[in-house]
């Protein structure tokens, strides 16, 4: 098992490295460090390069190291709610419906050069879709079903992103294919320092849960009969998925399949029980979204294809191959 | 001594009446079987007892406490059990599942994890994943995950369901050791043999309601059993040597005819 977290973090710190170095300017390993040195004040910081890597690759970076943890948590939480390892915030409309909310709060601008409204309405909008999908799942008596109730609510939302941004034409608001497919290339500080402790916050509140979402794991009536409030724990963790979901969607919009991806291989690293299910997904989130990037990047030409599209290019092929392996419903 | 009160407990479901005004007394260190057709609100008892469904009115005590006043944590303490379905997809081992069973206790005890697998015949499956297991192979993992919770009411809806005949004598006898060690067991059973061989007090249930309860030899006759089951019942053989089979008293064919002349 040791062995295993370090060839995970030892693929993890590659990927971060070696996202430091890749873009459109051609930087030498000595323009990354002494960027970095001087971001923390022990080189002069006035080159042009050091402003490349400390405002453009660096937060582009912790950006998507960002959004990789939070969706390869939630997944883990939203899979142990719904018992199917379908279950994830994209497939079930929570990033929709985080982005639906980010636009709105875009419409009321930043607070210095902060998203401070959008990050808050996407957080709400992703808690509020998490905590209704718990509810609509019961009144329709559908559990697992539920992945298919997701992905009409994920059109529904998208619709109304999409008519919003048609309507309102405002410059206020990000540009629509990188905002419903996501993008790491408009990331900035503010946002990164705002998405931060709301990641690492529910990040820690699902982690405390792992004892119980281990039970969930094996069926909701065994989980109470062991002593777990099924209901407190489902709360707790939606409510932590939606706002996680909903932080991820300010830093990068829209990413879907990081979340059927990072759980599933997770599991093949470290196993079911949720206490290292939880650090592994994060981790293995972390090195889709960077990977991911890093091609996007390589790819190279005037325009950059959006994260989103990536994730897709290699997350759908391996729903349809879920489904036809009957492994997941 | 009575280890489960159940004082005029009604469930509703919209409209409907899942359990009507309930009052059943369940004796402690003994076998309780809950026998009736199927719809008769069998299983939503026991989830009610088990504290997994809240009744709409009425109480429950269990070793004289109200249900109300516990926490799940605590719950998990006095009880254990057993749905009917089985849960798909299960990602651990069975071992691992068998340990969950001592999750309410603060200590896991690893010999009675042990102690419960063999007990169940599981030990060359220890290490197989639950989601591999035949449904036989299945139930008796969540049997032994009973076992392993050590709870003095243990409460179970269909523990023989996909059970050879072997492993349900092998269960069937297991809970009957139980309840000599002073566990309270209550089950659902479909076979009516079984549940009046197994049992030292049953349960009659129909439409929601208990129609009879009491000591089998008291409360079981081919009159009540033909009425609960709108089906002629037979019972043969000996009932005090507990070797009673309760039977159809017509061939296949003619209730076949009695369905279709009900249509």
């Amino acid at each position: 098992m040791v062995a295993r977290w370090i060839g995970l973090y030892a693929v993890f710190v590659s990927i971060v490295v070696v996202s430091l170095f890749v873009g459109v300017a051609n930087l030498s390993v000595s323009e990354v460090w002494n960027g970095l040195l001087s971001g923390i004040g022990l080189d002069g910081g006035a080159r042009l390069t050091d402003g490349i890597v400390l405002n453009i690759r660096l937060p582009r970076v912790i950006g998507g190291v960002l959004i990789g943890v939070a969706l390869g948590v939630a997944a883990v939480g939203l899979q142990a709610v719904y018992t199917t390892r379908l279950a994830e915030p994209y497939l079930l409309g929570i990033s929709s419906a985080g982005g639906l909310g980010f636009l709105i709060g875009a419409l009321f601008g930043s607070v210095g050069g902060a998203p401070v409204y959008p990050l808050v309405l996407a957080a709400l909008a992703g808690s509020l879709l998490a905590l209704a999908t718990r509810r609509m799942a019961a009144i329709a008596d559908i559990g697992q079903g539920m992945i298919l109730l997701g992905v009409a609510l994920n059109f529904v939302f998208l619709a109304w992103t999409l008519m919003l941004t048609y309507a309102l034409q405002s410059p206020r608001l990000p540009t629509f294919v990188y905002f419903v497919f996501g993008s790491l290339g408009t990331v900035t500080w503010p946002v990164v320092w705002l998405a931060l402790p709301l990641v690492a916050i529910t990040t820690i509140v699902i982690g405390r849960l792992s004892r119980s979402l281990d039970l969930l794991a094996i069926g909701h009536d065994e989980a109470i009969s062991l002593g777990v409030d099924v209901n407190r724990v489902s709360v707790f963790v939606l409510t932590a998925t939606g706002v996680a979901t909903g932080a991820s969607v300010a830093v990068a919009g829209v990413v879907g399949f990081v979340g059927l991806l990072a759980p599933l291989i997770a599991r093949r690293f470290v196993g079911p029980f949720h206490r290292h299910l939880l650090h592994a997904s994060a981790v293995v989130g972390a090195v889709f979204v960077l990977g991911s990037d890093i091609l996007i990047r390589g790819i190279g030409g005037n325009v950059e294809v959006p994260l989103g599209v990536v994730t897709a290019a290699i997350g759908g092929p391996l729903l349809v191959v879920m489904l036809l392996k009957k492994r997941v419903l | 001594m009575i280890a489960v009160e159940v004082r005029d407990v009604s469930l509703m479901s919209g409209t409907a009446t899942l359990l009507d005004r309930i009052n059943l007394e369940i004796p402690e260190s003994q076998v309780t079987t809950i026998l009736g057709p199927n719809g008769a609100g069998k299983t939503t008892l026991l989830r009610v007892i088990a504290g997994l469904e809240t009744a709409t009115n009425g109480e429950i005590t269990i070793d004289g406490r109200s249900t109300h006043a516990m926490s799940f944590a605590q719950l998990a303490e006095k009880r254990s059990y057993m749905s009917t379905n089985l849960p798909s997809d299960v990602p651990f081992t069975v071992r691992d599942v068998v340990r969950m069973g001592q999750h309410p206790w603060v200590k896991p005890n690893e010999s009675l994890v042990d102690r419960a697998i063999a007990s169940m015949d599981l030990g060359t499956l220890a290490h197989r994943l639950v989601s591999s297991l035949s449904t036989g192979e299945a139930r008796r993992t969540q049997m032994a995950r009973i076992l392993a919770q050590v709870a003095p009411l243990m409460i179970l809806d269909e523990p023989t369901n996909g059970l050879d005949i072997a492993h349900t004598e092998l269960v069937l006898g297991t809970l009957r050791d139980s309840a000599a060690n002073g566990s309270t067991v209550v089950a659902v059973l479909h076979d009516l043999s079984a549940a009046v061989r197994f049992a030292d007090h049953v349960v009659v249930m129909k439409g929601g309601t208990v129609r009879s309860a009491g000591h089998p030899d008291d409360v079981l006759s081919e009159e009540l059993l033909s009425d609960i089951f709108e089906l002629n019942l037979r019972m043969v053989g000996d009932r005090q040597g507990r070797a009673l089979m309760i039977l159809p008293a017509d061939s296949p064919g003619d209730r076949t005819r009695l369905a279709k002349g009900r249509q």
